[in-house]
């Protein structure tokens, strides 16, 4: 169960703001793509999420992803934690929760998962019953993440999950991340600028430039690699 | 701090917040059931006259509360209903029952194809596409004058009460019409409070406040819009089959563009988003014009209904933003706050484990990769054995 891009354009219109990437995220493995602030990041995973138009091949699990509308992406099992968290302000933690499963219909198993959260998150379980609009940065983004995960996704998609996050929350974040890919044997596809800590759970890792792959390897590679240290890791 | 001591603490569900809502509940039905007794007969006219408006703002607040997507075509809607019932009641013989039936259905499916290309469109396009419907239908009830009547009006719609003891006095229809509405209104209410605690309704508060968002949670925009559309239209389609009934004459007048503003701003005023704001607004607009009415009489010449209604307006988008039940909800909040119930209970309850969708997915291709057993929390025993034992150990309520 592979998600595999070949050779995908995607843009807004006017050009093509991804050109041409080809990658891959194999079963269980934390992928990173790394980028600086306008490469394509974002665009590439909207791509694949199928919320803009897009060319080439997306393929998952046998499904042709490039040719399914969002919701029915949802369905097989790509979900996606988007970038500036995505909370439904108006929504209450739990009802954020429950939305996230509303591609299932296996309700129990719902209400069993809503507790798993709670149990892994406290601090939601506390605030069940508060619009969600008001949790802090750090608990949106828990929120955000434990969403995602609510529709039981086979490839869980993050988009810079730690913007706009404390170091200490960052930390924290990235480690829950860490846990669900080992605990629940998740495959991600993160996109990062904060690649120390991005290349520190991921395995491999791809650089993105102007929408285009520029690079990749495996964590080890890029964390030693002259062209990343410059540009990402600031020494 | 110290306001925080002096309020009165419930715990949800807890005996005082069951009382409290059992409360609630009676005290509504009793209004609800002592109105007739308590005022005139023509004041229960006005009442009835009330909720009909109410009702449409009950289903407006679906679609442009919940939904946020404005419609200026409710009048048409209501207006729908009103000549699909005035028509097949007085022409054609059908029982007014069976023509609410039919309104609902008519005004779903016109609702829900509105909705289609008002989907391709955002915000004020969408209120573009309603505002033609909103414009088109007096013109139409005008222009087909042999079906409607056109603009001299269509007469004598009626609905008799049953023969019952409780309907059979002076004032019977005015008490029958009063039920009538009472019930749609009440009908009404409950469809869009469970529609609005149901996926879907979640699924329309996250296409409002994040489109993007709620489409990756799976939400699937066009169904869950045409949907929330046609329910809207049909409630307010059903409140103009009930205001044909009591009302009796219909004039393409009484849809105006007007009328869906007057709706619009009831909404805002009773609370947008409400369960109970809406019915507080249909109250607000029908009683605003009736009292302006009196107040005009005195200076003869002016209307005073609209400056009334837009001096409200702009105190509630300045000062209350939440409208009317806003205002209650932080009065009351003053007095007592519910808190919700930590889910402690399942706290020690065996944890169940992400593995066992996998496996009961029904998908072949998932099969669990590498470890069911890693999965947190897990039993030792296999997925299947597990299962049935799990799901009765977290279920709560």
């Amino acid at each position: 169960m592979t998600l595999k891009l070949e050779s995908v354009f995607a843009g807004y219109g006017a050009g093509d703001v991804v050109r041409d990437v080809s990658l891959e995220v194999n079963d269980g493995e934390v992928v990173v793509i790394l980028g600086a602030n306008g490469a394509g990041k974002t665009t590439l995973m909207r791509a694949i999420s199928g919320l803009i138009p897009r060319r080439g091949r997306i393929t998952f699990d046998g499904a042709e992803l490039s040719r399914l509308s969002p919701d029915k992406i949802v369905r097989t099992g790509v979900a996606q934690v988007p970038q500036g968290r995505g909370t439904i302000v108006d929504l209450t933690v739990e009802e954020n929760l429950r939305a996230g499963a509303l591609a299932r219909h296996d309700r129990s198993r719902v209400n069993e998962d809503v507790e798993l959260w709670y149990d892994k998150f406290p601090r939601l379980a506390e605030r069940r019953k508060q619009k969600a609009g008001l949790l802090s940065g750090g608990e949106q983004q828990m929120l955000a993440v434990s969403r995602a995960m609510m529709s039981r996704p086979k490839v869980l998609l993050c988009d810079e999950p730690s913007l706009g996050l404390s170091p200490k929350l960052v930390q924290d974040l990235f480690s829950s991340l860490k846990w669900i890919n080992q605990e629940w044997g998740m495959a991600m596809l993160i996109v990062e600028q904060n690649a120390a800590i991005a290349l520190s759970v991921a395995s491999r890792g791809y650089l993105l430039e102007v929408g285009s792959i520029a690079g990749a390897g495996d964590s080890e590679y890029l964390n030693g690699s002259d062209a990343v240290r410059a540009a990402y890791l600031g020494y | 701090m110290t306001l925080q001591h002096r309020r009165i603490v419930i715990v949800e569900g807890s005996v005082q917040h069951i009382a409290l809502r059992l409360t609630r509940a009676a005290a509504i039905i009793a209004v609800v059931c002592g109105l007739p007794y308590m005022v005139e007969s023509f004041r229960l006219g006005q009442i009835t006259g009330a909720c009909t408006y109410a009702m449409v703002i009950v289903g407006l607040n679906l679609l442009a509360g919940y939904g946020g997507q404005i419609s200026l075509g409710h009048a048409a809607f209501f207006g729908l209903g009103a000549y699909t019932t005035g028509v097949l009641t007085t022409k054609h013989g059908v029982p007014p029952l069976a023509s609410f039936a039919v309104d609902i259905v008519l005004a779903f499916a016109a609702g829900a194809l509105v909705a289609l290309p008002a989907l391709r469109l955002k915000g004020i396009y969408v209120a573009l596409v309603t505002l033609a419907v909103g414009l088109i239908f007096p013109a139409l009830v005008s222009r087909f004058d042999s079906l409607t009547g056109g603009s001299a009006g269509l007469f004598g719609v009626s609905y008799d009460p049953p023969n019952m003891a409780y309907f059979s006095g002076f004032n019977g229809g005015t008490l029958w019409h009063y039920w009538l509405v009472v019930a749609g209104l009440g009908l009404s209410c409950l469809v869009v409070r469970n529609l609005m605690r149901s996926r879907f309704g979640r699924g329309v508060v996250a296409l409002r406040d994040n489109e993007s968002a709620a489409v990756v949670m799976g939400v699937q925009r066009i169904p869950v819009r045409a949907v929330t559309f046609g329910t809207s239209a049909a409630i307010a389609s059903l409140a103009g089959g009930l205001f044909a009934v009591t009302n009796g004459i219909l004039t393409p007048d009484s849809f105006s563009l007007l009328l869906t503003l007057y709706f619009l701003a009831g909404m805002i005023i009773g609370g947008t988003g409400s369960l109970w704001g809406p019915i507080f607004g249909g109250f607000v607009v029908y009683y605003v014009p009736v009292w302006a009415a009196d107040l005009s009489s005195l200076n003869a010449g002016t209307n005073y209904a609209g400056v009334l209604l837009g001096a409200i307006i702009i105190v509630i988008t300045f000062v209350l933003r939440s409208g009317a039940v806003g205002l209650l909800r932080s009065a009351t909040g003053l007095i007592f706050v519910v808190q919700p119930r930590t889910p402690t209970a399942t706290r020690t309850s065996r944890r169940s484990a992400p593995g066992g969708a996998a496996a009961s997915g029904g998908s072949s291709t998932e099969g669990a990769p590498p470890g069911t057993g890693r999965h947190p929390g897990h039993d030792t025993t296999p997925d299947g054995a597990a299962r049935p034992v799990r799901s009765e150990a977290s279920y709560r309520l």
